[in-house]
Formats: structure tokens, sequence, C-alpha cells
């Protein structure tokens, strides 16, 4: 595939790219453009046959604000129907902000998220909602260098792990008895949420979740939240009154 | 419509939870009211039941006593509530019920409550279709134990909770996905609640939305609060402390002649739930060494 230049009339606008970019960014791309615009030549638009742009709406608008003539393009003749879909998303993963509703009503989630797009996951919530609520979900506060061990409280089991271990008692039993005394372990299971989130590596998670120290709601069948809003939503009449 | 069991103790002449439900138009049929076969007003529960026709159900409570283990081995003598919730379990899958909801005997109304304001009575249709949605978010998420607030915890504040982690009277029940507790049996919704959260397992009430309206129960004679006064439980959520000890913090009230008082710790007591994207742990089968989920008693 060759770079060309062709006339910025040319080049139309790819009205179902999802990806939105903010009044600052882009005015800082309007600049960019206009101070450096070597810069289109090493990332050229890509268009298709049709000359809709695949990667680079937002170039597209900055050029035109500029008031560019020309631009370089690449035509992406190859790709078929579904892999311009996918160069798409793929294009603007990790930049700027995107037309969530567009994405959740004109493109399939599940794809969108294997070509590396995270889909927000509150996006249902919001719709349902017009209430201000709170949350049901905790928030993990990052803690800086917190390990498993801060999220347990061992005093009270070593204390009495060490009456145990005085006492008099043979072996087996001092072994059983240690057990019972698990029950004065102490779990903070706010610190625990805290270390599943920002520093446990993948394979403690599996282990936390297995162990139910988080509980991990990931909306297989709708969130929780979202029902509770639901049943909340029966009785909109009264809320207005 | 679902079933509505009520457990009930020296109240046949004020069933205030059967006249409710049968004055908006319950189905008789799907209110079932249970005592113990050592009551003393056996047969005026039984003219009620005639002249309302709501289903009655006496149980054995010797039965009882042999099957269910207690945590705080109340006198022996009346016991018929926290029995006759162990008995659901048992009754419901007789009668082919898996989901129904729990109701303490002297419920006065429901009512809206919206941002901490009460908007006035729930009509039939708020009820039945608020019983109707916990259901089916019950069945869709395998969620065994759900509440509905109540008006003493709840009244005043602008409070914008979706969900509390607390004690409610009205408890519905999905049989399929509710846990036992290898603790003996719990018996009362305060211990099965807590037990359930312990676990790490999903439950929970609604903060706001339809609000159930009680009697001060506590002044009166008669009545579950008599009950429980009996067998020495004079704070339900005394079963809290002593099941899970760690989470718990006494201290003197500010207020009330500075009487020494708990507070329960959440943080210490059951894990917290978040948001993930596509692992999931609440439903009971999540994991295939926590079945069979369901214990049967120990003492049989």
């Amino acid at each position: 595939m060759k770079t060309q230049k062709v006339k910025l009339s040319e080049i139309k606008r790819n009205p179902d790219n999802p990806r939105l970019i903010k009044d600052n960014k882009y005015k800082k791309l309007v600049t960019s453009i206009i101070e450096f615009p070597e810069m289109l030549e090493i990332r050229p638009i890509v268009v298709n046959d049709d000359m809709v742009v695949l990667g680079g709406n937002m170039r597209l608008k900055a050029c035109q604000e500029a008031k560019l003539r020309e631009v370089p393009i690449i035509k992406a003749s190859t790709l078929t129907a579904e892999q311009q879909r996918e160069f798409i998303v793929k294009d603007n993963v990790g930049f700027g902000e995107w037309d969530w509703d567009m994405v959740a009503n004109e493109w399939d989630a599940e794809k969108v998220q294997e070509w590396g797009l995270d889909l927000p996951i509150q996006t249902e919530t919001e719709k349902l909602s017009g209430l201000e609520f709170q949350d049901i979900y905790y928030k993990p506060k990052k803690v800086p260098n917190i390990n498993i061990d801060h999220c347990i409280d061992m005093d009270l089991f070593n204390k009495k792990i060490k009456f145990i271990e005085e006492s008099n008692l043979d072996n087996d039993k001092k072994e059983t008895l240690k057990l019972f005394a698990y029950r004065f372990l102490k779990i903070d299971f706010e610190s625990v949420a805290n270390y599943y989130y920002f520093n446990a590596s993948i394979e403690e998670k599996k282990v936390i979740e297995r162990l139910r120290l988080v509980l991990c709601d990931g909306g297989l069948e709708g969130f929780i939240q979202d029902d509770i809003l639901r049943i909340h939503g029966l009785i909109q009449e009264w809320k207005d009154d | 419509m679902i079933d509505i069991f009520i457990p009930s103790y020296h109240r046949a002449s004020n069933l205030k939870t059967v006249k409710y439900f049968l004055s908006i138009g319950w189905d008789k049929n799907k209110i079932h009211v249970f005592i113990d076969d050592e009551a003393d007003d056996i047969s005026e529960y039984e003219d009620f039941s005639e002249k309302k026709g709501f289903k009655l159900h006496i149980f054995n409570m010797n039965e009882s006593r042999e099957r269910y283990d207690y945590i705080h081995r109340p006198s022996e003598s009346r016991r018929s509530a926290g029995q006759s919730r162990n008995m659901f379990y048992d009754k419901a899958k007789l009668l082919g019920i898996d989901f129904y909801m729990v109701q303490d005997d002297d419920t006065s109304n429901y009512q809206i409550k919206y941002k901490g304001k009460y908007k006035g009575m729930a009509s039939f249709e708020d009820i039945f279709n608020t019983f109707e949605a916990v259901k089916l978010f019950m069945y869709k998420r395998k969620i065994g134990l759900f509440g509905i607030s109540q008006t003493g915890d709840f009244i005043g504040g602008d409070n914008k909770k979706l969900l509390r982690n607390k004690v409610m009277n009205t408890t519905f029940v999905l049989t399929k996905y509710i846990y036992r507790g290898e603790r003996g049996v719990q018996d009362n919704d305060t211990s099965q609640f807590v037990g359930i959260m312990n676990q790490g397992l999903f439950t929970g009430s609604l903060g706001d939305g339809l609000v159930l309206q009680q009697v001060q129960s506590a002044k009166q004679k008669g009545g579950l609060t008599d009950l429980y006064n009996e067998c020495k439980l004079l704070n339900k959520s005394l079963v809290c402390p002593i099941q899970f000890p760690s989470s718990i913090h006494a201290e003197k009230q500010k207020k009330n002649g500075a009487r020494l008082h708990h507070h329960i710790r959440n943080k210490y007591l059951y894990p917290r739930l978040i948001k993930t994207k596509g692992i999931d742990n609440i439903a009971w089968d999540s994991y295939k060494e926590d079945t069979p989920f369901t214990n049967e008693p120990k003492r049989k």
C-alpha cells in the first residue's frame, strides 16, 4: 500500500467511527498539524476504496480546520468489510473518547472487546438510573505497597496459639486445637479488596476469588446493581411527586 | 404470586400480616401461617384460618427440636418462631414451593419510600411487581436470600443507598440456593444474613422503595418479641457477635445513659462486592468444591 496525496475534499468522514475527541485535545491536534504538517506524511489517513476514513477521522477534521488543501492517505483496498470495521476499532484503541452509545448500538460488543477495546461497564447502570444513588460496589482504594499479610490481624490468634503450645497436651491434641484457634483470625475484607484490585498477581486473584474473599460481580447476566435499579424503577411514578 | 410464610406465636386473634395481605387481595392459598403443636391456642388459629381461608401449618415441635440445632439454646418451652423458620425449608419442599417470602406476624402494611421520604401506601401492584422482580433477580443470579427494608432502621434521612447489608424482616428465600450453615440451622434472619455474607455469598436488602411498616411489637403483649425475650435472645443481632466476634466493637453509647452497646464493623464481617469484567463468583455453584451446597442439619 502506497502513500499518495489527494485533495482534502475527496476524503469522506466515517459516520460510524465511534471515537470522540475532547475540545482541548482537538485544539492541540489542529495546532500540531499547522506547526508540524510532516506528521501527516509519517502517519497518513487511512481510507477505503470509497475514500471513507477508516483511520484518522479526527485528523481529517483537524486538517479541514487547519485549511489544508491536500493530505497524504493510504488506501486499504485489500481489507474486507469486516476487516475495515476491525481496523477502525484497533486503530483507535487507547486514544481519545468513545461514543459508547454508538458502540453499544452499532457494534458487536464481543468483537470490539476481542479487538482490544475495553467497554465501560457502567453504561447499563447509567441508562437505567436518573437517580442519584450510592453505588452498591466497593471502590477499592489504592494503598501503596500493600501486602496480603496486611489484610489479616493475627494478634489474638498468635496469643491463643502460644497458650496451646505452652500447655501440657500431647502434640496431636495441640495440632487439632490450633485449628480451632483460626476463628480468632481477623480478616480485613476491605484491605483484601484493595490488595486484589491493585497488587495481586493473576494467580493470587484466582485464589482470592475462589476463597470468596472478594465478591466479584462480573455481570454475566447483567449486573446486580442494574437489577436493583430495575426493581426501584417499578415505583417510578412516585419519584417526581 | 409468591407464597408468604408467617411464623406466629400467641397472636391467633390478631394476625396482622394475614389481615393485611388478604385486605390488598393476596391469594389466600398463598398465605401460610406456621405454629407448633405445643401452642396453647391452636384452636383459635384453626378457627381464624377456617374463617379467612389461609393455610395453617402445625408442625411437630419435638421433631423440630431433634432435627435442628440451635446456636443459643433457649428455654425448652417456647421456641416456635425460630423452629418454624427452620421447618420452612422442609414444608416448602413438601408443598413443591421453591420460592417464598418470610414475614413476621405483625406487619401493618407496606409503604413506598423514596430518598428517605415516605410517599404513601403501596398498592397491590407495587407489592406484587416488586416481589416478582426480586424473585426474577434471585433466580437469575442464584441468590438464596434477599430482603426488603423495614421502618425501624430506616426512618428519616435522605438515604441514597440501593443496597443494605443488614437484617430485614421481609426475607425472600430461594430454597435451591439457600445456605443452611455448618453451625446449625439458624433461628432468625440476622444470623442467617450475617452467616451467608460471611461465607462470601451475596445477600442484601433494598435500601429504598418498598418498605415494611410494622407495629411496635416490643411494647405489646404476645408476639415474637415475647418469644425472643423468653429465649434470652434479648437482641436478635446478638447472634452476630456470637458467631463473628472479630467484627464487633463494644462501646458506650453517647446518648441513652452511656449504656454499653456493640457496633458491627462491617469491614471485618464480609467480603466486599466489586464490579469486575467477566469474573463472577456470586452464584453458589461457581466452584465445584462448594457442591453439594445445602447442608442438612447435623442432628437427626
